[in-house]
């Protein structure tokens, strides 16, 4: 074997610990994005039910107002939402806010949530303040109880991701070369 | 429908599972799917989904953010415009609570007439708006009194007096989230949705007015307030409900609070809406 055959099989290690290390890197973020969009969904809910129980904003302004608080895909949730709400082209409010949901959904919340939070726009706005706070905290329930869930499962499977994205990196290197 | 024929309409009716029907100078009228007067049966049929999404329209897609008002029948939109509602009545604590199957919406368009008090200004602020009488406008349902009341509030407070406006009914300024939709005004606050009650307290209390404007009194309360604004120094701008000065002054509650006004003007609609029949001097002179 020449200097030449080793360079390239070094080359070749290189590439699969790099290509599976990142992917478990990936998954393994995957879960701590997932708990950061619930802290900030939990953050909005929250926010929301404040401003309709003390000041009875409408649903537009409170969506208008907080979409510069949030980054990432909640700020984009948001942002959407409160564009299309602006223009006014006479959708319903269900409608805009399942079209933004799938923002939401690209990045891994988990389903039931994503169910939790669809029943949420077809009532959302549509009753009395008494009304639309037991909705809200029912939901802040649901949310805090996927959190905590969430939470456990990052510890879990953060680590479990790291490990065996190189792990396997390193299996294929002893297989393959 | 043309922009012109929109423009015209008085009022839009939409009912569910009925018609839609308008309301323009010469009438009432049904209107197709295209938007062109129809026979009833022939009617456009106003669904469920088309109340749901007009009602999610008119209350900014907020339901909650208008309850007080949802309790008074109604929503002001932005231009005054006024959306009466009819539901089923939902009533909690022995009180009126709110409305639900909401069945139907009526659109009424609001309309300032500029000019509608200029024959009657130099009566009400005599001496080129020097001074100010205490004036009632009597007239029966329709003949234009809150038109009337609304522009003498407008030329009262641009002769340069302080006025305020006790709104009970929203209906004077068409506040649309505080900020009056009608011109009222560069001198006058607006109390909007006060009971009168507490609006003159507030009033008196806070704003400092020369002149209060208000709309329908009759009832016994409204003596307190009367006399509590004559003690006050603060002239008062009002309607109130009446087919004449005769029968007027028969009810018992004016015996102890027509006292209180300076000049009373009596409406009909005999040549239209704001017709003035009388101008009534009470300190002498017709």
């Amino acid at each position: 074997m020449g200097v030449r055959d080793l360079y390239i099989k070094g080359l070749a290690a290189g590439l699969i610990l790099f290509s599976t290390g990142t992917m478990g890197l990936t998954v393994a973020k995957s879960f701590s994005q997932r708990v950061h969009n619930l802290r900030q969904l939990i953050t909005f809910i929250q926010i929301l039910e404040s401003e309709i129980q003390f000041a009875r904003t409408t649903l537009p302004n409170v969506i208008a107002m907080q979409a510069p608080q949030f980054s990432g895909e909640m700020g984009r949730f948001l942002s959407n939402m409160s564009s299309r709400l602006r223009e006014g082209r006479g959708e319903s409010f269900g409608a805009v806010w399942e079209q933004g949901l799938q923002t939401l959904a690209l990045n891994g919340l988990p389903k039931p949530t994503l169910e939790d939070l669809r029943s949420l726009g077809d009532v959302l706005g549509t009753s009395d303040v008494t009304e639309q706070t037991k909705h809200l905290k029912v939901l802040l329930h649901r949310l805090e109880q996927a959190l905590e869930r969430a939470d456990g499962e990052r510890e879990k499977q953060t680590r479990l991701w790291q490990y065996l994205g190189f792990s396997t990196g390193l299996l294929l290197c002893l297989l393959l070369l | 429908m043309k922009k012109a024929a929109l423009c015209s309409l008085e009022e839009i009716r939409v009912r569910l599972n009925r018609p839609l029907m308008v309301k323009d100078a010469r009438g009432f009228s049904f209107l197709s799917r295209e938007g062109q007067p129809s026979l009833p049966q022939h009617g456009y049929i106003v669904s469920q989904d088309d109340l749901q999404r007009t009602l999610q329209l008119v209350t900014d897609n907020s339901w909650y953010a208008w309850e007080q008002e949802i309790q008074g029948g109604y929503l002001t939109l932005p231009g005054g415009h006024r959306v009466g509602i009819a539901g089923q009545a939902v009533y909690g604590d022995g009180a009126f609570k709110t409305i639900k199957h909401v069945s139907s919406l009526n659109f009424r368009q609001a309309r300032a007439v500029l000019g509608a008090a200029d024959a009657i200004i130099g009566e009400v602020a005599p001496r080129g708006g020097a001074q100010i009488r205490s004036t009632l406008i009597v007239s029966p349902p329709g003949c234009g009194k809150t038109t009337l009341l609304r522009d003498l509030a407008r030329q009262v407070a641009n002769c340069g007096f302080q006025v305020v406006v006790i709104d009970e009914r929203s209906e004077i300024a068409s506040c649309y989230l505080g900020v009056p939709q009608l011109d009222v005004g560069a001198q006058t606050d607006i109390l909007d949705g006060y009971a009168k009650e507490i609006g003159v307290y507030h009033a008196l209390r806070g704003l400092g007015p020369q002149v209060v404007v208000t709309d329908e009194i009759g009832h016994f309360g409204d003596a307190l307030i009367l006399s509590e604004l004559a003690r006050s120094g603060v002239k008062v701008i009002a309607t109130c409900h009446g087919e004449s000065w005769e029968k007027l002054k028969g009810k018992s509650w004016a015996t102890d609070n027509l006292a209180v006004f300076e000049l009373v003007v009596i409406l009909s609609r005999r040549r239209g809406p704001g017709t003035i029949e009388t101008v009534l001097r009470l300190d002498g002179g017709t």
